[in-house]
């Protein structure tokens, strides 16, 4: 594993700068590698042109009511619509070692979320190459409700392509999963890194600056 | 009435579905994200108009616009999905009326995914889901239907829950296919061969693929199907997925390319063909026009016998495999006690524990006397098997638990056990034939067990017979002959070999034995079940009941199956006792100077339940716990809160404090363990997150609380009554989503409303202080040691 990846999943299990001692270094990387076997990383997307309307944005025929993500877009010509799950397996793994050792569920997850950022981030990279491009931005992010989940898996198509559900309540499954809009093209550039744009101040896992 | 059956049987040429209808539906207007299926309500022309192009096209099977109704009546009600059927009914009927073509049509009510997840890792209950296929199929025989379509499938458990939900509401056949990726998987991650199991298992008529992201990828799986499957096989792949808009994409494939994809699906095998998304009445039609004149495949019946589970099946065939028999309180106080308590954590670890030893399959028992076993046995095998990778052995004589465990089993599962007895069988095999599975079959009848191999033997010849009657397939029943002691008979060994090969050679049925019977009321035990077993593999037996943690036994099983020329290179042998010797000697090693609060705060488990099993022989159980747990506990917990502990760290002691305890409670048999208070714990209802509420739990444990777990997504009047019963003085509750904080909320206030003295601590990524203030919370956990805390403070 490379030390990006070792970095991200030491700050999500609450280390930040201090150093791993070896108990919990050997389980970062066994996990690591557990999560790397099984997961089953699928992901589907779509480009669409950006069409601005009141206090939102229209991506074909769903409308997206969202300052916050029209804000984020702004710039953008088009939005690409993405949607990305590491399988179920995942969860199984993660709800499996829960029964037998909380320390490794709780690395597992880190791991996971970890392994389902980078393996996103290189997807988009390689669908748009050198195209400029704005963060990924997600449902719950800022003002953006997590009831478009159910819309973004039935544009996308998701359950039939990549086995990605949505609960009554809006949830993901399996959960470690992703959806998220990109802005494309235009004057759009990456807004800073991961945290800058979220409107969650006090989160524990936010990054030093928000950087 | 069409009896398709025969009609398959007595088929001289392939068979033809018809082709996309979403497809078509979009071409004359469907907008996108509407269900097509209204269009045979709002637009019954277009409908009755493809149908009939279809007809054209040389089709036999005309399949309904019904593939979104489960998805509608979970969205609209069940009234409005029977209605769409009933509009698509009629629209296929007078298709064929307006036609009235000189071949017979077979009509078809399709039925695809709900578009939920099913529970435990949805919100879908299995009840809910089949109960809506029920319905809809129940309504499609009403109206005319001659088969029963269940497709597009993409997880193996709702699968079980539609086929079952259609049985219970029709008596029409049911055909079945799924999707798989690449990799031949289901995208909820069971293979082909475990879906092929479950389906044979369950009865369908015709099973196969349908769909998926790329036709030329199907070959290899198609031809998986075709070397597993005892059935006709349905090959519906797309001419290319639709793209959103629903316009034809450059990778469409064209009708001579599509007619070319399904030769290579015919050359396989295949005997029913047709297309799913993209294909249209040409695409058919050149299929039909091709391939007309074709020979039907011949439908080969498979000898072997499979139990699977939700990711993989498993084959009784070539070599002797292990069923692991831990699971099981007889005798075994301590997993008694577990069970009592529903602690199913000790019970996953002895799963995990004989899989890793090279179980195979697990016996699952949970025959406790005055426990709900019905309840009990179900909760455990869902347990069991959704933290453990293997096929599960349901194991009871009540065949009310028996009947419920096989209905929520995600598999085809091994069932223990039937016998000569005709009750036994009249019992057993109908629900064995209604929910699927491969049962042990014990050669003992209303006359006991027989003296004689031959008279085992004809006892298993009545078996298979009255099986027959109730349309169970031989390979679906393994023949256990019985193991006795031979200290009461010493030929009580002769004759059970005997009866194996009896029953092998002349009935060519499957054997299974439990061995360690044979050793009864002798010394070395061990010895003597390794020596039996090896002679019984000798003999052909197929599978054995054994503790896979017995290395004697387990050696015994290796060495026998590689002797036996079973083991293809000695892989099997080389990879479970070559390591052997290596691991004895890394055993061996042990720090002296490492005391147990040492060993837990390094969260050294092993270390930790050694250390304390040798303080054991000169100290008090409490002692220890005074002395050395709870100081070891503090110090991690004070750093944890400090921020010099971490997450990882405060649960690998959490965990060594809980090996610790294991020992201790084996001491603790008579007298009581003290424990702190009682804490009810629960992730609100439409939350499916655990760990939160899971880490809390643990830490709570550590510090002697009794807790109890109600699980993830548990509705406010559930953790309520739960409280009233427990009468506890402290509730725990998880929620981490911003969706899902209303209904702690609402559990909050239901529990202040019936009992304003109980408190409730809250926690999850989404709560702060402020919104747990908000929402009439006592306290606000910021982390499991918080919990801890409040609950010390809350228990004095």
């Amino acid at each position: 594993m490379d030390s990006v990846d070792y970095q991200e999943i030491k700050r999500m299990i609450g280390y930040r700068s201090n150093t791993v001692e070896d108990k919990t270094d050997s389980l970062i990387r066994e996990c690591w590698q557990d999560v790397n076997e099984t997961s089953r990383f699928r992901h589907v997307e779509k480009v669409f042109p950006l069409t601005a309307i009141e206090g939102g944005i229209l991506l074909g025929e769903s409308r997206f009511y969202s300052k916050d993500l029209s804000n984020h877009l702004n710039l953008s010509e088009s939005v690409m619509l993405y949607a990305a799950t590491l399988g179920l397996e995942v969860d199984r793994l993660i709800s499996k070692s829960s029964h037998v050792s909380m320390a490794k569920a709780v690395v597992l997850q880190a791991s996971a979320t970890v392994l389902l950022e980078k393996l996103s981030d290189k997807a988009i990279d390689d669908i748009t190459g050198q195209k400029n491009k704005t963060t990924r931005f997600s449902p719950g992010y800022g003002d953006l409700s997590l009831e478009y989940q159910d819309e973004i898996i039935n544009i996308l198509d998701a359950k039939k392509r990549i086995g990605l559900y949505s609960t009554d309540y809006h949830i993901l499954i399996p959960s470690k999963s992703i959806t998220s809009f990109s802005g494309l093209g235009g004057q759009c550039a990456e807004t800073g890194k991961k945290c800058a744009g979220c409107s969650m101040t006090e989160c524990p896992y936010r990054l030093k600056g928000g950087a | 009435m069409l009896n398709i059956s025969n009609l398959l049987k007595n088929s001289k040429r392939p068979l033809f579905f018809d082709g996309a209808m979403g497809t078509e539906m979009q071409k004359k207007g469907l907008k996108v994200g509407d269900f097509p299926d209204f269009f045979s309500i709002h637009n019954p022309e277009a409908v009755t108009d493809t149908h009939r192009a279809y007809i054209n096209s040389g089709c036999d099977f005309l399949t309904s616009n019904t593939f979104g109704v489960a998805p509608i009546a979970i969205k609209y009600g069940i009234q409005e999905a029977i209605k769409v059927v009933e509009a698509s009914m009629g629209c296929m009927k007078e298709a064929i009326l307006a036609e009235n073509p000189d071949r017979t049509i077979i009509k078809v009510l399709d039925l695809g995914p709900t578009g939920k997840l099913l529970y435990p890792f949805g919100d879908l209950k299995f009840d809910d889901a089949a109960e809506i296929y029920s319905h809809l199929a129940k309504k499609g025989e009403e109206l005319g239907a001659d088969v029963i379509l269940i497709e597009t499938m993409n997880d193996s458990y709702e699968l079980k829950a539609a086929v079952l939900g259609v049985k219970e509401g029709c008596s029409l056949p049911v055909f079945s296919t799924f999707t798989v990726d690449a990799s031949g998987r289901l995208l909820t991650g069971g293979n082909i061969d475990s879906v092929v199991a479950l389906l044979e298992g369950m009865g369908v008529l015709a099973l196969g693929i349908n769909c998926g992201e790329d036709p030329y990828e199907l070959a290899a799986h198609v031809d998986r199907i075709k070397r597993i499957s005892s059935l006709p096989i349905i090959v519906q792949p797309n001419a290319g997925l639709p793209d959103m808009f629903g316009k034809p994409g450059d990778e469409y494939i064209s009708p001579e390319k599509f007619s070319d994809l399904m030769g290579s699906f015919l050359d396989i095998g295949v005997h029913i063909v047709g297309g799913c998304c993209g294909s249209t009445p040409l695409h058919i039609k050149t299929v039909t026009e091709r391939f007309y004149d074709r020979e039907f495949p011949e439908i080969v019946e498979k000898e072997f016998t499979a139990v699977s589970n939700y990711s993989h099946a498993v084959y009784l065939k070539d070599r002797t495999l292990a069923i692991g028999e831990r699971i099981n309180p007889t005798g075994k106080p301590r997993l008694k006690r577990a069970i009592m308590d529903e602690d199913f954590d000790y019970a996953i670890k002895e799963a995990q524990d004989q899989i890793d030893a090279g179980a195979e399959i697990l016996d699952v028992n949970v025959g406790v006397l005055g426990i709900d076993e019905v309840g009990m046995l179900t909760l455990m095998v869902n347990k069991i098997s959704s933290a453990a990778d293997v096929p599960i052995q349901i194991d009871t004589s009540n065949t009310d638990a028996m009947a419920v465990a096989m209905r929520y089993y995600n598999g085809k599962p091994l069932v223990n056990s039937v016998n000569g007895k005709k009750e036994s069988m009249e019992a057993v095999f109908p629900l064995l034939k209604k929910y699927g599975g491969v049962v042990v079959a014990l050669t003992l009848d209303e006359r006991g067990i027989p003296e004689t191999a031959e008279e085992r033997f004809e006892i298993a010849k009545k078996i298979i017979n009255t099986a027959e009657k109730y349309e169970i397939k031989k390979n679906n029943i393994i023949f256990d002959p019985l193991t006795l002691a031979v200290s009461s008979d010493s030929k009580s060994a002769e004759v059970t070999l005997k009866a194996i090969k009896l029953i092998k050679e002349n009935l060519k049925a499957k054997t299974v034995l439990g061995i360690s019977n044979i050793s009864f009321g002798l010394p070395s035990r061990e010895m003597l079940n390794a020596s039996f077993l090896s002679m019984a593999i000798s003999a052909g037996l197929d599978a054995v009941i054994l503790n896979p943690l017995s290395k004697l036994v387990m050696g015994s099983l290796h060495s026998s199956n590689a002797l036996c020329g079973n083991d293809e290179g000695f892989s099997d042998y080389i990879s479970a006792l070559a390591d052997e010797p290596k691991e004895a000697v890394k055993t061996e090693k042990s720090d002296e100077s490492l005391t147990l609060k040492k060993a837990v705060i390094s969260g050294m488990a092993e270390k930790s339940a050694k250390i304390t099993k040798e303080l054991l022989t000169d100290n008090e159980p409490m002692s220890i716990v005074d002395n050395h747990l709870i100081p070891a506990l503090d110090e991690v917990g004070i750093g944890f809160e400090l921020g010099k502990v971490y997450l990882p760290q405060l649960l690998m002691s959490a965990e060594a404090v809980k090996a610790s305890f294991e020992i201790i409670k084996k001491s603790f048999s008579k007298q009581q363990g003290k424990t702190r208070g009682r804490v009810v714990v629960a992730t609100v209802e439409g939350d499916i997150h655990d760990i939160g509420k899971n880490i809390v739990k643990s830490m709570l444990e550590n510090y002697m609380f009794d807790v109890v777990d109600l699980g993830k997504d548990v509705p406010a009047e559930v953790v309520l009554e739960s409280t009233l019963k427990e009468s506890t003085k402290l509730v725990g509750l998880s929620a981490l989503m911003t969706t899902t904080v209303p209904n702690m909320e609402k559990t909050v206030r239901l529990i202040k409303s019936r009992l304003p003295e109980c408190k409730v601590m809250v926690g999850g990524a989404v709560l702060t202080k402020e919104i747990a203030k908000k929402i009439g919370a006592d306290m606000y956990a910021r982390d499991a040691m918080a919990s801890v805390r409040y609950a010390m403070e809350i228990y004095g």
